[in-house]
């Protein structure tokens, strides 16, 4: 029997249900917590809609809106930015194995981060370098992998995966020399490489959410030019696509997004290279269907991790590389066996 | 009036020249095909008469602009191109598919509109592909979807179409299907077809005129009737062939000596 | 003629000499010659006795005192039992001998079971749990060096200044005196199960990690930031200073934490890293910062409503 691509009809059902999930796991980050009830926040939260009144002492309420509040916020924008920065890679690549770390972003980052780290210690750098540096770090891994491999005329996706995996490992190895160098900090690199959303802020939401909103928009908007793409290079410029141009901007918006989360919050895995499968799953491979439903999923599903991860052993966290892992990789199973899996 | 000209074109891809200073005329209307051994440069010639490979010398005019002149989206409504391994992805329906050739018409950021919707379905009329529109292409027979890709091509409507061994791999009754379906295409449309064929029978009973492509230079260029007659056809391939005539038209037969 | 007599001179000479010097070598100093020291509280020991000069190689972070330490570095992590064994070059005969005694405070490399093997005495002095087992640490040290009535006084003079301070903490009835120790900015703390836990408990202060902490954290727990503010402590004291950057003014630009109790009420006490982390000699320092730090909490009126 042949299995249709996915009518309309399910494709906005399973948007509804996305968006609900959302919501839930937006309000379970409020919520959810080892030290206040879950009712009495929600309470609150409707008493300042001017329903009923609030049980919080000011304590509390400075705990749900000044760590709670901006921790989720960043949460939905790192979950949102790393699912469809993965999504736009496996399009532009045509590889299901893509993810938003393929060009050097994550082995840039790193040794950024490394080297602040490493030299807070000497007195050379502050600890407010390790954001700035892994960005530093990422843009210019990035921009590494861009020369060696994009730039030639013919160059191909492949030539620039091999730039990308070159110019990580040489990062890579240049990192694990600092920290070599440095023991006294491994630890502190090694939590920032697990990656948290532990050190949120207002204040870091809003430098990363001018990023995160152009890149996903930029992204999402290319969700008919990746369609079009996924008949390979040559064709599609038969079919009166700017290829080059096209993949330049789409690799530009999703890599500059992800600097800027990784940044802010370590190195996330799982969620860039899962979600947008288990979303493909859901809703067929059309990208104009996965990108913004990617966002969604993305979003709520990496809140839900975070929350599981900072209320499981508390007041220890789980790192939420491993949260995101254990709790993604059981969906990803179900569906997958479920439905027939579709190529990339 | 000629629609493509191609003059003293010459393609070098590292350091081989595959096409040596090709010059060609082909007039609006009407069906040349290119035919000649393997590794004759043909795929090339093609190639660079759609605007996907850069000259290193000469060049390509299409309705007397120069192909490589012209903007991805203006070129993908002058020619459209079947290529001869066409990537069909998983997941994408019949429709969906064909739409794709009306990109360079609504762009990439606005969905196809209600005059590419009615090209879309008129298409998928001409071609019987009505019945597939939601399946998944991928899933279609080998004749259906070489249909598909013709389908396609002729959504960009263009002038001119391009064609790289449209029939291999098909049986012989979608062989002669997909090549009629073009020659109506060429009576109705005016549609100018250069196409690359391994068939010489079909090659000599479908074209207008056969050019005959050998190491990357043009051996004999005519009217089909004559080409296929021609010495320089059995130089090339090195072999003997007699052309017979089976009810008016041309069979072009190999015969072992 | 001469040169037969000549060699028997040299001889005789030569064996008359021989005891001599390894008895004034044994006359002059007493105890291991050469010891290699991975602890950076060993090596701060070790130099506070006197044995400074017997120790030719210390680890990459033993960094107390600021002058006389050797220029050889080991890696402690990561140590190398070949570039121990060749440390030791006595000046006389240029030859190199295995160190006489190697202090280490965690077992790198399964190195004990190593250099044991190939006949070198190995000391493990890890982190003690109590501040009994650090004075044991230094007495141990003063009697395998020869230096053990200068460690003796060492120790007598700590348990003075810890006596001291101890009591010099006025009373507080209904004062609980809650404070949170940060080892860094992740929020690793440590319990009342650790040295420097069992200094602070010692001085009437509620630790707020001991609480939270389970067997598997080995008295290292690691908090979270909505723990610390809901726990409100009065006291937040710092061991991060040096490693990254933490102060006073970070801690209260972290989100949530301006309305710390300590925060608020200015009782953010900066500790230098090493000075917090070790048990040698200067543990004396270690607890005048936190004795001072409980006083001035207590007379502070914005903490106490």
């Amino acid at each position: 029997m042949t299995t249709n691509p996915p009518t309309r009809r399910r494709v906005a059902i399973i948007t509804a249900c996305t968006v609900a999930g959302l919501v839930v796991a937006a309000v379970g980050g409020l919520a959810i917590g080892p030290t206040i009830g879950t009712w009495h926040v929600v309470g609150a939260a409707l008493a300042h809609l001017g329903l009923g009144h609030s049980t919080l002492t000011p304590l509390q309420w400075t705990i749900v809106w000044q760590l709670r509040a901006p921790r989720m916020v960043l949460g939905l924008l790192a979950g949102a930015m790393l699912a469809v920065a993965g999504a736009t890679y496996q399009g532009v690549f045509r590889n299901p194995l893509a993810d938003p770390y393929l060009l050097g972003v994550a082995a840039g980052a790193g040794l950024g981060a490394t080297f602040a780290i490493v030299n807070v210690g000497q007195s050379l750098t502050t600890p407010t370098w390790t954001p700035l540096l892994a960005f530093v770090g990422a843009m210019g891994a990035v921009t590494v992998t861009w020369l060696i491999g994009g730039r030639r005329l013919r160059s191909s996706t492949a030539t620039l995966i091999l730039a990308g995996v070159a110019v990580s490992s040489l990062l890579t190895s240049a990192q694990t020399f600092l920290q070599q160098q440095s023991t006294g900090s491994i630890a502190r690199v090694y939590i920032w490489l697990l990656g948290s959303l532990a050190s949120a802020s207002w204040s870091s939401v809003w430098l990363v959410l001018p990023y995160v909103a152009v890149c996903v928009a930029i992204c999402v908007v290319a969700g008919r030019a990746l369609d079009v793409m996924s008949v390979g290079e040559d064709e599609s410029r038969s079919l009166g696509v700017p290829v080059r141009r096209v993949r330049f901007v789409v690799i530009a918006a999703s890599s500059l997004g992800t600097a800027a989360i990784v940044s802010a919050v370590g190195l996330i895995g799982f969620v860039g290279i899962i979600v947008p499968h288990i979303v493909r799953l859901l809703v067929g491979t059309s990208y104009r269907r996965i990108l913004p439903i990617s966002v969604l999923f993305g979003a709520g599903f990496l809140v839900l991790a975070d929350t599981i991860a900072r209320t499981v052993l508390a007041p220890s966290e789980l790192p939420l590389g491993v949260v995101t892992a254990l709790v993604g990789a059981p969906v990803f199973v179900v569906i997958l066996s479920l439905r027939r899996p579709v190529a990339v | 009036m000629s629609q493509v000209v191609v003059h003293e074109l010459s393609v070098r891809i590292g350091k081989k020249e595959l096409v040596s200073s090709i010059s060609l005329e082909i007039a609006a209307g009407t069906w040349c095909t290119i035919i000649g051994p393997n590794g004759a440069g043909k795929t090339t010639l093609v190639e660079a008469v759609a605007g996907l490979r850069a000259p290193s010398h000469g060049s390509v005019t299409i309705g007397r602009k120069s192909v490589s002149s012209m903007s991805e989206r203006e070129r993908a409504r002058t020619v459209s191109l079947v290529p001869q391994h066409p990537v069909v992805p998983e997941g994408m329906t019949v429709y969906d598919y064909v739409a794709l050739g009306r990109t360079a018409y609504h762009g990439l950021f606005r969905p196809p509109s209600a005059h590419d919707r009615s090209v879309i379905d008129g298409v998928l009329e001409r071609l019987s592909l009505g019945e597939f529109r939601d399946r998944d292409g991928a899933t279609l027979s080998g004749g259906e979807r070489q249909r598909m890709v013709l389908a396609r091509a002729f959504a960009q409507s263009t002038m001119v179409i391009v064609l790289d061994e449209p029939i291999t791999g098909l049986d012989m009754r979608h062989q002669m299907e997909l090549l009629e379906l073009l020659k109506t295409e060429v009576a109705d449309c005016g549609l100018t077809v250069v196409a690359t064929l391994h068939d010489l029978t079909l090659a000599g009973q479908f074209a207008d005129r056969l050019v005959l492509l050998d190491h990357g230079n043009v051996a004999i260029d005519g009217p089909a009737s004559d080409v296929v007659r021609s010495d320089e056809l059995v130089a090339s391939y090195g072999m003997h062939l007699r052309v017979v005539d089976v009810d008016g038209s041309d069979v072009v037969v190999p015969v072992r000596k | 003629m001469f040169k037969p007599l000549r060699l028997v001179l040299a001889l005789s000479l030569s064996v008359l000499v021989l005891p001599l010097m390894s008895a004034t070598s044994g006359a002059t100093t007493h105890g291991p010659q050469c010891i290699v020291s991975l602890s950076p509280s060993a090596t701060e020991t070790l130099f506070a006795i006197g044995a400074g000069r017997q120790v030719q190689a210390v680890d990459k972070d033993s960094n107390y005192p600021t002058t006389g330490l050797p220029t050889k570095r080991i890696d402690s992590l990561n140590p190398s039992v070949e570039s121990i064994i060749g440390i030791c070059k006595t000046s006389k005969t240029h030859s190199t001998h295995k160190p006489d005694l190697v202090v280490i405070s965690y077992d790198a490399n399964s190195i004990k079971a190593k250099l044991t093997t190939l006949g070198v005495k190995v000391l493990v002095q890890n982190a003690p749990a109590t501040i009994s087992a650090a004075y044991r640490q230094i007495l141990q040290l003063g009697r395998l060096t020869g230096h053990l009535t200068k460690a003796s006084s060492i120790v007598q003079s700590l348990q003075r200044t810890i006596a001291a301070d101890t009591s010099s903490i006025p009373s507080h009835p209904g004062k609980t005196l809650t404070a949170y120790y940060e080892l860094d900015p992740t929020f690793y703390s440590l319990t009342s199960t650790t040295f420097v836990g069992s200094l602070m408990k010692s001085l009437g202060i509620v630790n707020i990690a001991d609480a939270k902490s389970t067997t598997a954290d080995f008295g290292y727990p690691q908090l979270s930031s909505e723990y610390i503010v809901s726990a409100n402590p009065k006291l937040i004291f710092l061991a991060d200073t040096v490693c990254c950057s933490a102060s006073a003014t970070t801690v209260a630009a972290r989100p949530g934490f301006s309305s710390v109790s300590a925060v608020a009420g200015g009782e953010v006490i900066g500790l230098n890293d090493a000075v917090a982390s070790r048990w040698g000699p200067r543990l004396a320092q270690l607890m005048n910062a936190l004795t001072a730090a409980v006083k001035s909490a207590l007379k502070n009126s914005k903490l106490w409503p």
